[in-house]
């Protein structure tokens, strides 16, 4: 979901640039990321990138009259795995990307950058919080929900800002509630989308396929225990005598 | 035998570094999108030539440019149909009005505008990465640099994983359709997902073997004349045409 390039007026392009400058200076400037870091969240950013060249064919169901790309839905799994911030940085990159190489439209970059910025602000660290801590069947509906919120929020943001920086007479009480009903739609299929993919996220998470996504530091004793326990430090020095045997 | 010599001779201008060709384009699309007069678009529009011909773009510019002009009919029907009286457009103490057909049109044209000089600026660089190396050059954060490079990079693999899996679904006879069809959109998204998480790790490994350090050293060049001539005009031309209806 996107302001295409031209619709809006220059104030609202100024001050879309302003934002967005500001909250990249923020998010990417104020902290040391470190390898792993940069490489979850530049495939999380891939992830999102590569998605918006599949579109869903929506129109098959005669839902939506167009295939729809899930990019929202990207950008809110990057954010309740990796966090708001790291989120941020994932959906800014691709959202630069998408605007440089998908659908050039540099001009509006700006205020879409910045609407992703507010709308992931808003919601982001309840939603990253929520999902850490629920247990693994739940994931599943605290991504649905997430996806759901962030299409909401952004939907009406945009509506907003087309009503007050459109222009001076924004009419026709009609095409409002088509929007409405647009954003509606597309919001439980975004949302049944983060759930899919927050799946496959939550369940792949066993004992023999750790995720990498999750930061390290944050894993508390038994579950470093749970996902390594071939590391555990008794185990470790048992097998370094016995290799030390062996050499002798 | 062939006895002629291939003289591939290359003026200055042909050579122009992908650091100028980046700031005079956001330049001149910030420019479109701050027009408010037609006469202003048609500037930036009648521009595009000798920008053509110094960028040397390939001629798969125009092409690129034409596929997106749907895409802008489409919201420039839906502004058409949202739009039931005059529309007043302001950019500081300058304001304009124009009829519902009028304001349409002036979408369409800086829409399509700023689309060919996007186009132009992507289809002159030989790699994406001359883009990104040419941000770097800019003197931006280098973790955004290194993201987007490690974006450029994963984003081919997810790409080809991608299209291996589509492809060995119709070798087996798969052919999805309807409802189907999403679903086994949804299975590919997620399977690529939890693939690219652990390349993420493995890339991570490999990277911190190698002693990356958290930034990537890139090969942009420095300042030519040639470069620092175009962006000047660039700039000079932008702010002209913006202020032009403002002088009155």
């Amino acid at each position: 979901m996107r302001i295409p390039e031209g619709i809006v007026s220059p104030a609202l392009i100024i001050i879309g640039w302003l934002i967005s400058v500001v909250m990249l200076y923020v998010v990417y400037y104020k902290t040391n990321y470190k390898v792993k870091d940069l490489t979850s969240i530049a495939s999380m950013g891939a992830f999102i990138f590569v998605m918006q060249f599949i579109p869903i064919p929506l129109q098959v169901l005669f839902i939506i009259p167009f295939p729809i790309h899930l990019t929202i839905s990207g950008i809110m799994i990057a954010i309740l795995i990796i966090g708001p911030k790291r989120g941020m940085i994932a959906g800014s990159a691709a959202v630069i990307l998408n605007h440089i190489f998908v659908l050039p439209s540099i001009g509006i970059m700006g205020v879409n950058l910045a609407n992703m910025f507010i709308t992931s602000l808003l919601i982001g660290s309840v939603f990253h919080q929520l999902y850490k801590r629920v247990m693994k069947e739940l994931k599943i509906l605290v991504a649905l929900a997430a996806g759901i919120s962030y299409v909401l929020i952004e939907g009406i943001l945009i509506m907003l800002e087309l009503i007050f920086f459109h222009n001076t007479v924004y009419t026709s009480d009609y095409i409002g509630v088509i929007f409405l009903a647009y954003i509606g739609v597309l919001a439980a299929i975004e949302g049944v989308f983060s759930a899919v993919i927050a799946s496959y996220h939550s369940f792949s998470q066993t004992k023999d396929t750790k995720n990498v996504y999750d930061d390290p530091d944050e894993l508390d004793d038994d579950t470093i225990e749970m996902l390594y326990p071939e590391h555990d430090d008794n185990n470790e020095e048992a097998e370094n005598k016995e290799n030390e045997k062996k050499i002798r | 035998m062939s006895n002629y010599i291939l003289l591939d001779i290359k003026g200055n201008i042909d050579t122009l570094d992908p650091k100028s060709k980046v700031i005079t384009t956001i330049f001149m699309v910030l420019g479109v999108s701050l027009s408010v007069e037609p006469f202003s678009v048609l500037i930036f529009g009648v521009f595009t030539i000798p920008l053509a011909i110094i960028y040397r773009p390939r001629s798969s510019f125009l092409k690129k440019a034409i596929y997106a002009l749907p895409f802008s009919i489409l919201f420039t029907l839906m502004i058409f149909f949202s739009i039931q009286e005059d529309i007043t457009v302001n950019i500081f103490n300058f304001s304009r009005t124009y009829t519902r057909l009028q304001f349409a049109l002036l979408v369409i044209f800086r829409f399509s505008v700023s689309i060919l000089h996007t186009t132009i600026l992507i289809e002159s660089v030989s790699k994406s990465i001359d883009i990104i190396e040419a941000i770097a050059g800019l003197g931006i954060n280098e973790t955004i640099v290194s993201v987007l490079l490690l974006i450029d990079r994963i984003s081919r693999k997810v790409q080809s994983d991608v299209n291996a899996k589509l492809l060995a679904a119709r070798a087996r006879g798969f052919t999805s359709k309807g409802f189907n069809s999403i679903i086994f959109r949804m299975r590919i998204y997620g399977n690529v997902f939890i693939k690219l998480s652990r390349y993420s790790d493995s890339l991570s490994d490999s990277l911190t073997a190698r002693g990356f350090g958290g930034a990537f050293s890139h090969t942009g060049r420095g300042w030519s004349s040639d470069g620092i001539a175009v962006v000047l005009l660039g700039i000079s031309l932008s702010v002209f045409t913006i202020s032009i209806p403002l002088m009155r």
